[in-house]
């Protein structure tokens, strides 16, 4: 008996009680309703934004990199064209050296449940 | 004292002490946005209730007494439940958007920001479209020059419903049926509410009823059409008593893109018997064009008489006995570019090359013909049925209409030769 009041008084319904609102009350949720939602798409897309505008300075940044010389000009600007110097602190920024310290290495790859079909692709190369 | 009014007397004291404290702006009951914003808000709310000119107000009588002086002197009845009207006795008449909810306010002041914002951008994006109207030799060619003054229309029109669709009042005044429809933005909510229920009604009755494939091929309706007769509004497929539909009706066709309009008015019945054929045919039982309708200008009473307008008057829908039941389909056509039609042009035979003619006339009126011959575009539709009922013979008579007398019968199918097996077998 005590068991099955318990359980009774613990179930809850799977939906909660809808909102029962009077004409005002119900317009004005509406409208913090509606501002909210606005409120969060404009700091969505500041988010994006802002993501963007990083990832377009570190590609910019990198591709002065490549262009560089050892004198840290470009070969553009009359800088000292052509030789290994030119990107190098490119090619050391892009070295995957020691990147997969502390961390195991089967996370190098995405885990999957099943092995794939191919297991191996023989045809790769660099 | 009513009971109403006595059991919202603590409650109204309780709003009134909160009002006037936010009059003399000590204590600030429920907003903690700043002081100076809300003395602002205080100057617009102190305008108390304004009494009614004279006698009571039907919105605030709440006692019995009342009610009866106010319809016996000034003939009104009160609006309202008497507890509601005792609430609102007791209250502030506070305007909706100056509520001293502190959340609400805020989302209001987001929603108005965010309002600004959009009336610059419609600010802007006329400036470019007029500075791309004024640029003469185009450097893409004439085409591309439209193909994009379009689609700047188009992001123009969208923005106009951008900057107000989050507007409370605006929400309000639609569901109330107060929406001016010469705004984009109560078409806009029309259009969507029509969408949402009304259409698809529309759209399930005319598809299963074959009204299109069997009078026109296919058809994507934009206006919302609503016919009545008198008082009797007809839903989509509805059988309608030949009696009720005796008389022309109206047709309330709301369109909900801005501009004025000529249509062309075509009712048609698919479902006429051709007993010689053994087949059924069509008959138009009105057509009218030159019918200007806009989206605040939605009325067509199908009983004109104006000469420039009527190709064919108004039949009543009958429907013989024994046959079944009849589709009176109502199309709506708009007229290419604004043209007008030319109604006794309109009536003359056309012969052609190959020795055939055609006109307009009630039997056997291809409503396809008539769509091709002047470039017409349905834009609305709407149907009801009509069968055989007691009152049809009277609607034949008075319309002059012969056959009443005449009863259909289908073709009797003599049954196949059957040889009757010997009972033993079924033993």
């Amino acid at each position: 008996m005590a068991k099955s009041q318990i359980r009774y008084h613990l179930a809850h319904p799977l939906t909660p009680r809808p909102l029962r609102f009077s004409r005002l009350r119900a317009l004005r949720h509406w409208t913090i309703r509606r501002a909210y939602n606005l409120y969060r798409h404009q700091a969505r897309r500041t988010q994006e934004l802002e993501l963007e505008r990083q990832y377009n300075a570190m590609r910019d940044a990198c591709e002065a990199l490549r262009l560089m010389g050892a004198d840290g000009m470009m070969a553009a600007d009359g800088g000292s064209a052509g030789g290994k110097d030119v990107g190098r602190l490119y090619r050391i920024a892009m070295e995957k050296k020691g990147i997969w310290e502390g961390v195991p290495i089967e996370y190098a790859r995405t885990q999957m449940e099943a092995p794939p079909r191919e297991g191996w692709n023989h045809a790769w190369t660099r | 004292m009513s009971a109403a009014r006595q059991a919202l007397r603590p409650l109204a004291r309780c709003v009134h002490s909160a009002v006037t404290s936010k009059k003399v702006a000590s204590t600030r009951a429920f907003s903690a946005a700043s002081r100076a914003l809300e003395e602002v808000h205080v100057e617009e709310t102190a305008t108390p209730p304004s009494p009614p000119p004279s006698g009571l107000d039907p919105n605030l009588v709440s006692t019995r007494r009342e009610e009866r002086k106010l319809l016996k002197d000034q003939k009104l009845l009160p609006i309202g439940s008497r507890r509601r009207r005792a609430a609102l006795h007791g209250s502030a008449n506070i305007p909706f958007e100056q509520l001293p909810y502190q959340c609400f306010q805020e989302a209001r002041k987001i929603l108005q920001a965010d309002r600004k914002e959009k009336l610059e951008q419609i600010q802007a994006q006329r400036t470019r479209i007029a500075r791309l109207q004024a640029q003469e030799p185009y450097s893409g060619g004439a085409l591309e020059k439209e193909r994009r003054l379009k689609s700047m229309q188009k992001h123009l029109e969208d923005l106009k419903i951008l900057a107000d669709i989050n507007d409370p009042m605006i929400k309000k005044r639609f569901e109330d049926g107060d929406g001016d429809m010469n705004r984009p933005i109560y078409r806009y909510l029309a259009d969507r509410r029509w969408r949402s229920y009304k259409r698809l009604v529309l759209m399930q009755r005319i598809e299963q009823m074959n009204v299109i494939p069997d009078i026109l091929p296919n058809m994507d309706p934009i206006a919302e059409v609503n016919l009545s007769f008198g008082r009797r509004n007809v839903q989509p497929g509805e059988f309608v008593d030949s009696r009720v539909s005796e008389l022309p009706g109206t047709l309330n066709v709301q369109v909900f893109d801005k501009g004025s309009r000529p249509v062309t008015v075509a009712i048609v019945d698919a479902d006429v018997p051709d007993v010689e054929n053994d087949r059924f045919n069509y008959r138009c039982h009105f057509l009218a064009a030159n019918i200007w309708i806009a989206p605040k200008q939605t009325k067509i009473h199908l009983n004109t008489r104006q000469e420039d307008k009527i190709l064919l008057p108004w039949l009543p829908a009958y429907a013989q006995k024994g046959s079944p039941y009849h589709r009176l389909s109502i199309f709506i056509l708009e007229q290419p570019e604004g043209k007008t039609i030319d109604v006794a042009e309109a009536m003359k035979e056309r012969f052609y090359k190959d020795g055939t003619s055609w006109k307009v006339q009630r039997d056997k009126f291809v409503l396809r013909s008539f769509i091709d011959r002047h470039s017409l575009k349905p834009v609305g539709i709407t149907m009801f049925r009509t069968q055989w009922d007691e009152g049809t013979a009277g609607v034949m008579q008075r319309a002059g209409i012969e056959g009443a007398d005449v009863e259909l019968r289908r073709k009797r199918i003599e049954p196949l030769p059957y040889k009757k097996k010997d009972g033993a077998r079924y033993r």
